[in-house]
């Protein structure tokens, strides 16, 4: 009966993790693949500026409604659970994206006089991604609670969240028939919050009188006072690499290809636990004041340290099917995966239809990623020196009952 | 409606911009211990009334002050006016060259004290008050001086102050001011050291030292009048006179059952007495004119009957060690015997009313003026209580009023079943419930507890032989949680009983294990 407050926010913390920065994503946009089109079928003009967005979210067993609750707020109920835990498997993905960038090339000129036939491009981007990879019994215990494992043992381990933003600052070279290009990028690091349970085996004794948690997990926390644009509390560097292969009928692609040290107010922790709780030991009840219980309910947690640590990048390696505008209709195709990321790696097929000389539009299904089986759909547009595009990664999602996702991005481009 | 699912889509992803304006919330089981905890005596009693025998078996040692005796009363000093005139002797106008001193004889002064004949004061807080009137045309230097007085560092009490010319012959120039006498010790016998409560002072006079020379006559007067206000003294000696007051009735908080409100404590033995310290060097007397204990739950009021009631009790005087006072102890003991007191005790009072009368140097200057008195010290007098812990309990109530600090914000739990485990290691029973207050603190509703504490198993003489585990349960439903997040202050009650014979000694080493499962609902909430 004392000081229920401080209770929950302990076992929350040890039986459900760590909250709201816990889930972990990224998205599997093909924005870029338009893009890497349109620079292709681009005129060859002293300049190009490119501006790209895309968000997104997804996840194996969640509705969207559940998803626009847990991140936008409002009551997850009852009903809702049921939905969620009927799709549950024993492993689950969620995953959220805020990604926006842009780039200028300059056709005019070369960075290296040893290399005349590379362009120098500059670039600018911001990534904003938040993850989650866990079992269908930590699912069950964050929404449900563990009184439904009374005198059983929730396997909350092999489960990882991460959340991540950063900013890079890109200085390239693109070969004059783009059929090469390498990016190297400053990495500013905002926010890294990982947790990865490599076990986490609650047991629940019969009438809830002590639970007992085996433990063995890596957690690494960048300075959450501060994290917003260009906070810097880590810095890194990141390689982007793209290559056109077989008559440039195929893109091989590596984005985001490095690492971040993060140094600033950091936390880690990487320990093997096993833990008797059988009540937080209060010296005298007649006396004891909040201070007390949040210190020794603190204490049960895993311990973390003051240590600086170095995360990789949410690398992402795909190979597509160029797009050729002088057929009308053609397929297109492709696979993409992205590293460090729990994401699984995902393939796409479908069609593009040229309507008209300025008008283009595709359709293609997708398994993978962290949405699973979904559609997408875009629309594309060319005047003159200008292009832009529209699509959806997920448009069954947006648009069907039970849609596990949304997903819209876009780009613009001109040359001058 | 495709147009309507893509307008929430867009409006979805700019929220990924915007800030949230309500909390992810829902609703989980939990099924946890919570807290535990172990309770000895330390725990329950306060560790200024705790008294460990050697036996290890626990006494309560309780005391509390009459109301202090205030040191006004002993010897005032009333605000004290020097007033001087002072004239140039020259019956027609004379040229005073710069720097010309005059000095005006000493004078001495005395303080109205009454019958009280003092010769030595220290002060511990007080003021000179000054304002001269000069209607010398130049500016003139006064230097006020009060002999036989030293500051803690042994220097005379001399001020010098710098008085501006007077405008004309009919304005003259006024000045005022203060100096403080804190810390300034006076010899009071005045001039020749055979007068009491007298000081003498001198003033003296200078023209300019840089100014030029100056008419002056008799019509060139001074006025200077000199207040010594508030002055507090911390230390007399001599005769400090006769006094006597009466202080209270005064009712008197009683803490040691102010818990209990009901069921009978038959307590086995008990010390009790009133100690009464003359720290004043003279002779005094002081009479209990009543001790009444009051019961303000039950309206029970039992006056202490025993012979030093309305009886003068005569205290010797302090004996003063260099400043440092070994005072005159007086005891008036209490027993079942001499008074009523077992009746006093076993009313649980919460108050105690108390009336007192005293008086200083009944007998006069008997001390042939020897007396001296520390402001600081005077007379005290306490009641003492020293309880053994051994005692018959029957359907012993206590209740006590503590603060859950919940509110709607901070406790997230919508209900709850609370499982109590209890190893009692106590030699005795305990019940226990919990009543619900409202904003006001009134009680409205109570959670009850299934269950009993029961005691620890124990030999004939009522000691513990091993503890006895007991299992209590509670039930808090969502309305009665409501209640508690409106007002989380609750009033805990425990009922204690034990064997009825022999009494029952509670030594330290008692103890009482206590943990807290929870079988609750509770809302996650985040922003």
């Amino acid at each position: 009966m004392i000081r229920y407050n401080y209770i929950v926010f302990c076992l929350v913390s040890i039986l459900f993790i760590f909250g709201t920065e816990t889930v972990y994503a990224q998205s599997d946009s093909t924005t870029k693949d338009s893009t890497n089109v349109l620079i292709i079928d681009s005129n060859r003009d002293n300049y190009q500026v490119l501006a790209v967005f895309s968000a997104n979210y997804g996840s194996t067993n969640l509705s969207n409604e559940f998803m626009q609750k847990l991140l936008f707020g409002g009551e997850i109920t009852e009903r809702l659970k049921e939905l969620a835990i009927d799709k549950t498997n024993n492993r689950n993905r969620f995953g959220l994206e805020v990604n926006y960038e842009g780039q200028f090339v300059d056709m005019t000129d070369t960075l290296i006089k040893k290399l005349p036939n590379y362009h120098y491009y500059i670039g600018f981007g911001s990534y904003n991604n938040i993850s989650a990879s866990y079992t269908r019994d930590l699912f069950s215990t964050i929404f449900y609670g563990n009184k439904q494992f009374e005198d059983q043992t929730a396997e909350l381990g092999r489960s990882n969240f991460t959340s991540y933003k950063f900013e890079k600052l890109t200085i390239g070279l693109m070969k004059k028939d783009w059929s090469q290009s390498f990016g190297l990028s400053l990495i500013i690091g905002d926010r890294f919050n990982s947790f990865n349970f490599r076990q986490a085996d609650l047991y629940t004794a019969p009438e809830g009188t002590e639970l007992n948690m085996q433990y063995n997990g890596k957690i690494r926390l960048s300075d959450n006072n501060s994290r917003n644009f260009m906070s810097f509390n880590g810095a890194g560097i990141g390689l982007d690499y793209s290559r056109l292969l077989l008559n440039k009928k195929y893109t091989f692609s590596v984005t985001n290809f490095g690492l971040i040290f993060w140094a600033r107010n950091t936390r880690f922790s990487n320990t093997e636990i096993n833990y008797d709780f059988d009540g937080i030991e209060i010296d005298n009840v007649f006396q004891t004041d909040n201070d007390e219980i949040v210190t020794k309910a603190e204490a049960i947690l895993p311990e973390l340290f003051d240590r600086n640590f170095v995360s990789m990048l949410p690398t992402i390696i795909r190979f597509d099917k160029n797009f050729d505008n002088s057929i009308q209709f053609q397929s297109i195709y492709g696979v993409r995966y992205k590293f460090f990321s729990n994401y699984l790696p995902s393939v796409y097929g479908g069609g593009s239809f040229q309507i008209n000389k300025s008008l283009r539009i595709q359709g293609s299904l997708a398994w993978g990623g962290y949405a699973g089986l979904r559609a997408g759909v875009g629309a594309y547009y060319s005047y003159k020196k200008f292009k832009a595009g529209i699509e959806s990664q997920n448009i069954t999602g947006s648009f069907l009952k039970s849609g596990n996702g949304n997903s819209i991005g876009g780009y613009a481009f001109y040359t001058f | 409606m495709n147009k309507i699912r893509f307008s929430i889509l867009l409006m979805v992803i700019l929220s990924f911009a915007c800030k949230r304006e309500e909390a992810t919330r829902w609703n989980v089981d939990i099924l946890s211990p919570v807290v535990k905890t172990t309770l000895t005596i330390d725990d329950l009693v306060a560790d200024s009334i705790l008294s460990i025998n050697s036996d290890n078996s626990v006494d309560l040692d309780y005391s509390f002050s009459f109301s202090p005796i205030q040191e006004e009363f002993f010897l005032t000093i009333p605000d004290t006016a020097v007033k001087l005139r002072f004239g140039f002797p020259f019956l027609s106008a004379i040229q005073l060259p710069a720097g010309s001193q005059f000095v005006n004889d000493p004078s001495e002064e005395s303080f109205d004290l009454g019958d009280a004949r003092i010769e030595k004061m220290t002060i511990e807080t007080g003021k000179l008050q000054y304002t001269i009137t000069s209607f010398v045309q130049t500016k003139t230097i006064y230097t006020y001086t009060i002999f036989k007085t030293s500051n803690p560092s042994g220097t005379r009490f001399t001020r010098t102050i710098s008085v501006p010319a007077a405008s004309s012959a009919s304005i003259p120039a006024v000045k005022t001011g203060t100096f403080n006498f804190d810390g300034y010790t006076f010899d009071l016998t005045g001039n020749d050291g055979t007068k009491f409560n007298t000081f003498e002072s001198e003033v003296t006079v200078n023209t300019d030292p840089n100014g030029g020379t100056v008419s002056v006559s008799n019509l060139d007067s001074v006025f200077i009048e000199n207040r010594l206000l508030s002055l507090k003294p911390a230390y007399v000696e001599g005769y400090i006179g006769q006094s006597s007051f009466i202080e209270g009735p005064t009712v008197n908080n009683f803490s040691v059952f102010d818990q209990i409100i009901s069921g009978t404590l038959d307590i086995d033995s008990i010390d009790i007495f009133t100690e009464i310290k003359n720290y004043v060097g003279a002779e005094a007397r002081i009479k209990l004119r009543q001790l009444i204990s009051n019961n303000s739950r039950t309206g029970n009021n039992v006056p202490l009957i025993h012979s030093s009631i309305n009886n003068w009790i005569t205290l010797n005087r302090g004996v003063d060690n260099n400043g440092l006072v070994s005072p005159s102890i007086n005891r008036v003991f209490y027993t079942k015997a001499n008074s009523n007191i077992d009746r006093v005790i076993e009313n649980l009072s919460d108050q105690m009313t108390t009336e007192l009368e005293a008086q200083v140097n009944p007998l006069g200057n008997i001390g042939s003026g020897n007396d001296f008195l520390y402001f600081d010290q005077v007379i005290e007098a306490d009641f003492h209580i020293r309880l053994p812990l051994k005692f018959i309990a029957k359907d012993l109530k206590l209740r006590q009023k503590i603060d859950l600090n919940l509110t709607d914000d901070s406790n997230p739990v919508n209900n709850a079943l609370v499982t109590i485990y209890a190893e009692n290691g106590f030699p005795f029973d305990a019940e226990i419930q919990l009543f619900l207050l409202n904003s006001g603190g009134a009680i409205i509703d109570s959670v009850m507890v299934q269950g009993l504490i029961r005691s620890a198993n124990t030999d004939a003489l009522n000691i513990v032989t091993n503890p006895v585990n007991s299992i209590l349960e509670a039930v808090i439903p969502t309305d009665k949680m409501t209640i508690i997040n409106n007002n989380s202050e609750v009033i805990l009650q425990i009922i204690f009983n034990t064997n009825n014979s022999p009494h029952t000694t509670i030594y330290r080493d008692n103890y009482i294990k206590f943990k807290l499962v929870t079988d609750m609902n509770m809302e996650i909430k985040y922003n």
